[in-house]
């Protein structure tokens, strides 16, 4: 790790400060890597803590396997990771950035406290929310279904946060002023001026969702027992938690997490720039 | 629009009625009032093996009421959840399976019915006392047992007999065995002493044995006194076990201890009746090498026993025939037709809480795996043995899993076993006091 | 769900010329608006409504129980019963203890990398940040899995060549435990939060820089103190968001809590809840304990901004 220390250039000199950063990434990229290679080798290789050689490779009959397991149901996982994510990351981007549009474009009374109740609902824990978003669920017969995980995760206030900060930078005034001018409603405004100029923003506010959904393992927890529902976090988790009994899970919970991991780092390659514009506009403000 | 009806149309009434008591069935547990002449549903969840066996047979022998069962996960494995949410949600099934730690649990929630006064006089005289003392409460009856698990000791008799060491009779005895198995044996030990998922029924059936009392309805109130002076020799006498090496601590299931049994590694179990026939399912190869004899007593003068394992059924709330439900549950647990069903479907070796069954499990059972021993004659003295009077408290599910952390962390050689105790009271007292149980605790 | 986005959207009586393009304005924002308020209703205010609800009104059962149950008013009944749960004070013990292991790690070592990379001597700048920022994409159970299984011996590597070594590790042990886990989230999160000061770090305006070196300042003065306080604001959001969401520790132990015997089911506030709320169906129970938590995390978040204020207005007085 870097410490203090190390921020002495003209002591220790160029080398130093690059050892240090190097070391660093080593640090992340050494697991991601075990992650790999693990993935491929088959499971003497894995149990004799034999990895890093470069011998016994059977990548391709570790997928077969995986997606034999429990009658292929990882497919179907990832299926449903897919659809959650993906449409409720798409959903709750529009969501999200048309209400931060409207924090930004128009006036009303007490807008900033409102907006500060929306920045104020971030901070609270989800584990808060659970038991009675679980007694919602089973009091309207929606426990145990697609619904019950799919429309909690469209609500993303920080996303608002985002959206309005995008607004304010990527859709100047004099732009809307104009269409104003031709006669055009604030409603076509938005959805035909406002909407395209926003659309590396809601590209962003959609990653970052994306993440966040992939990512979502407690709320699916209290929802779904129907295993056919789960997203690839709940199910990896189950069969990590069978692993323990049956060893012949380990290899497939390996497997499985790679693939899991593979459509977000393609994401994260392809949109690199969306995830920095996100970062800094949420930090440097 | 009127008209004669057309040929579709029939068809769906007459599919509509069936298909709507099924459905009424499965969504609301037939909660609502069936009028009509037909035969009565109810529904029926349980983990048992050989129920469906069982309702078929009943369903085949009358035609007033019509049992649909639905295989469910065992309790730990999420059965108990799937009741309470059915419960919550308002359609639990009429009849449902519940161990009889949980079963004051479920009665408190308002799952359980209260079915005193459903239980016919003939029942209660044929059940084993002790066994309808564990679902009476305050004089009222929540679930009717099926079968009652004296623990017994299951033991190697081929390595017994090899190496000339005597069934143990008394825990002093057991102990001696123990470190003569350490010493002179190279690898073995005498038992297992479990931890997690399940150390706390192991370990709360030494101190029903040993005259403890975790909990106490006396005076209207819950006392708890889970560290009381029974429970501390148990803990005592185990703790000094696991510090001279004389048992393996461990996890009661999975890999690790399936090895350690299939490779001899472990001398004696100790635990229900049942666990004969899951040892035959389990490792049909070790047939010949175990024999079963009574678990060893602190005092042989006042022989007494706890039990391990063992089901109830319970009638539930949701349930609009509580009566039909009963009806099959005493035919369950009393009849020697249902008995043979269940054990049509395979090996087991569950001893019945109406004793007098116990005839048909003694036929049904393949003595060979035993090398000939007849154990339910074992079953029956040993049931007899059973301590009257202990109480499962109103949360066991997490009062034993706060235990069982404390015993795997002890295992781990952090704290110690009493410790684990007075965890699992401490972490009890508020769930009890959050639900507005009046409670008293003892701390002795 | 119009009524909900329509108090907001009564327009502010102020001077306004466009008068006749107000009420489309109104319109527009109500539409806009109410796909969000109708879920911050939904998902939100109402469940967080429910939680307090639940931790007053809860089904009271008198005497051993076994009667009739109803709803009633019960007071700080169940807050003495969380309160006085060792179990719950062990779980916010813990989550106090991982806090301030990992938040000050997680930000020096951040913050540290950040001002390397930024102090112009070290090279392949964006192939480091990429390398650093790679674990943040991979799922918290998957980052969770990854490293049980490098804790894990006769799965692990590290533990294998440790052995080799004649080093004897348990990473999940009773000391190491606590510490494991914080590895697991310095290794996602540490190059998210690089990127996030390298950014700030690049808006620093160049001359304020300059005239510090100038001035004779070397890079350590520079980094430290001329570039560091500069980026405050960056920091306090930092220190904030990975409070907040370290005050929910859910993941990481409820995965090692399959493997570890020293992660139990209540070892955290989190699992706490949903121990009491699905395992133990004590409602109020858990919903006190949410209510509890999300007290802490508000008025800790409440505090370090106050902190970081006061020591910045400290700071302005003295300078």
């Amino acid at each position: 790790m870097s410490t203090p220390t190390a921020l002495r250039p003209r002591l220790l000199g160029r080398a130093a400060v690059n050892v240090v950063v190097g070391v660093s990434v080593l640090y992340t990229l050494l697991p991601a890597l075990w992650l790999v290679l693990a993935a491929s080798k088959n499971a003497d290789a894995l149990f004799g803590s034999d990895v890093l050689s470069l011998r016994d490779f059977s990548p391709l009959e570790n997928l077969r396997d995986l997606f034999a397991m429990d009658k292929g149901i990882y497919g179907r996982w990832y299926v449903n990771s897919l659809v959650y994510a993906v449409g409720g990351a798409a959903l709750s981007a529009l969501v999200s950035v048309a209400c931060g549009y409207a924090f930004d474009k128009f006036r009303f009374r007490h807008k900033e406290k409102l907006f500060g109740l929306v920045l104020a609902a971030v901070m609270v824990p989800q584990t808060v929310l659970a038991l009675p978003l679980y007694l919602m669920a089973s009091g309207t017969g929606l426990v145990n279904t697609f619904w019950a995980v799919f429309i909690p995760v469209l609500f993303n206030p920080f996303g608002v946060y985002l959206g309005r900060i995008f607004s304010e930078g990527y859709v100047p005034g004099e732009v809307l002023e104009a269409a104003r001018m031709d006669g055009a409603g604030e409603l076509a405004t938005y959805f035909r001026v406002a909407l395209r100029m926003l659309g590396p923003g809601v590209v962003t506010v959609f990653l970052f969702q994306l993440t966040a959904i992939w990512n979502n393992f407690f709320l699916p927890m209290v929802m779904l027992s129907n295993q056919r529902l789960y997203p690839v976090s709940l199910g990896l988790y189950s069969w990590n938690s069978s692993a323990t009994v049956s060893p012949e899970y380990y290899p497939a919970v390996i497997t499985g997490s790679l693939l899991a991991v593979l459509p977000l780092i393609v994401a994260f390659v392809l949109l690199q720039r969306f995830w920095r514009s996100g970062l800094t506009a949420g930090a440097v403000k | 629009m009127p008209g004669p009806p057309n040929r579709r149309s029939v068809l769906a009434a007459g599919l509509a009625l069936p298909l709507a008591g099924a459905l009424g069935a499965c969504t609301s547990g037939g909660g609502r009032s069936t009028t009509s002449a037909g035969p009565v549903r109810i529904t029926f969840w349980s983990a048992l093996r050989g129920s469906q066996e069982v309702v078929d047979a009943f369903n085949r022998g009358q035609n007033r009421i019509q049992v649909v069962f639905q295989q469910i996960p065992s309790g730990g494995q999420g059965g108990y959840a799937k009741l309470s949410n059915a419960a919550r949600a308002g359609n639990a099934p009429d009849v449902a399976t519940i161990e009889y730690p949980q079963v004051p649990g479920f009665a408190i929630d308002g799952v359980a019915r209260d079915i005193t006064d459903l239980v016919s006089e003939r029942l209660r005289n044929r059940l084993l006392p002790q066994a309808l003392g564990l679902t009476t409460f305050a004089g009222r009856v929540f679930s009717v047992p099926l079968d009652i698990e004296p623990m017994v000791l299951h033991y190697r008799r081929d390595v017994f007999d090899q190496h000339g060491l005597a069934v143990p009779r008394t825990w002093d005895e057991f102990a001696e065995l123990a470190r003569t198995v350490r010493d002179r044996l190279d690898g073995p030990r005498i038992c297992l002493f479990a931890t997690v998922p399940s150390g706390g029924t192991h370990f709360a059936a030494f101190c029903w044995q040993a005259g403890a009392q975790w909990f106490d309805t006396g005076d209207g109130a819950w006392n708890v006194s889970l560290a009381d002076a029974p429970t501390r020799r148990v803990a005592e006498y185990w703790q000094r076990l696991i510090n001279d090496d004389l048992v393996i601590s461990g996890p009661s299931e999975g890999r690790q201890n399936d090895s350690y049994i299939q490779q001899g590694r472990l001398l004696t179990r100790l635990s229900g009746a049942w666990d004969a026939g899951a040892q035959m399912k389990a490792r049909p190869g070790q047939k010949g090498l175990w024999a079963l004899a009574p678990l060893p007593q602190w005092d042989p003068a006042r022989p007494a026993l706890g039990t391990h394992g063992g089901s109830t059924f319970a009638v539930t709330k949701d349930s609009a025939h509580p009566e039909a439900a009963m009806e099959f549950i005493e035919w369950q647990v009393s009849s020697p037709d249902a008995l043979r069903a269940r054990l049509s479907s395979g090996t087991s070796s569950q001893y019945p809480a109406v004793p007098d069954l116990a005839e048909v499990g003694r036929a049904a059972f393949d003595r060979a795996y035993y090398a000939g021993q007849d154990i339910y004659t074992l079953f029956d003295q040993e049931a007899a043995k059973i301590r009257d009077g202990w109480i499962w408290g109103p949360r066991m599910t997490a009062t034993l899993s706060v235990m069982q952390d404390g015993f795997a962390r002890a295992a781990a050689g952090q704290g110690s076993l009493i410790e684990a105790v007075r965890a699992a009271q401490a972490g009890t007292m508020p769930d009890l006091a959050a639900l507005g149980l009046a409670t008293s605790e003892h701390t002795n | 769900m119009v009524t909900v986005a329509s108090p907001a959207a009564v327009p502010r009586p102020a001077p306004v010329t466009r008068s006749v393009a107000r009420r489309g304005e109104r319109v527009a924002c109500g539409v806009l608006m109410a796909p969000f308020f109708t879920l911050f209703v939904l998902v939100f205010l109402i469940p967080v409504g429910t939680a307090v609800w639940l931790s007053f009104f809860t089904a009271d059962e008198p005497g051993l129980g076994f009667g009739p149950e109803r709803t009633v008013f019960v007071g700080p009944r169940t807050y003495q019963a969380v309160l006085s749960d060792p179990t719950f004070l062990r779980g916010l013990g813990v989550v106090g203890l991982y806090c301030l292991l990992y938040i000050p790690l997680l930000v020096v070592a951040a913050l540290g990398l950040a001002l390397l990379l930024d102090s112009g001597a070290a090279r392949l700048r964006s192939l480091a940040q990429f390398g650093l920022y790679l674990p943040h994409v991979v799922p918290g159970i998957i980052a969770a899995i990854i490293w049980l299984y490098l804790y894990t011996p006769g799965l692990s590597p590290v533990v294998d060549l440790l052995a080799r070594a004649d080093v004897t590790v348990d990473f999940l042990g009773v000391h190491t435990v606590i510490p494991a886990m914080v590895n697991i989230a310095l290794w996602s999160n540490l190059g998210y939060n690089v990127v996030v000061f390298y950014a700030a770090l690049q808006a620093v305006p160049r001359e304020v820089v300059e005239a510090a070196v100038v001035d004779g300042a070397g890079p350590v003065r520079t980094a430290l103190g001329v570039k560091t306080p500069l980026i405050r604001s960056s920091i306090v959001m930092v220190v904030l968001f990975t409070l907040i969401w370290a005050l929910q520790l859910f993941t990481e132990p409820m995965l090692l809590s399959q493997s570890s015997p020293m992660v139990n089911s209540r070892f955290s506030p989190s699992m706490y809840i949903y121990d009491a709320a699905f395992t133990r169906n004590n409602y109020g129970l858990a919903a006190a304990a949410s209510v509890i938590l999300l007290a802490c995390t508000i008025a800790l978040s409440y505090g370090v901004t106050r902190w970081t204020n006061r020591s910045a207005a400290g700071r302005k007085a003295t300078s």
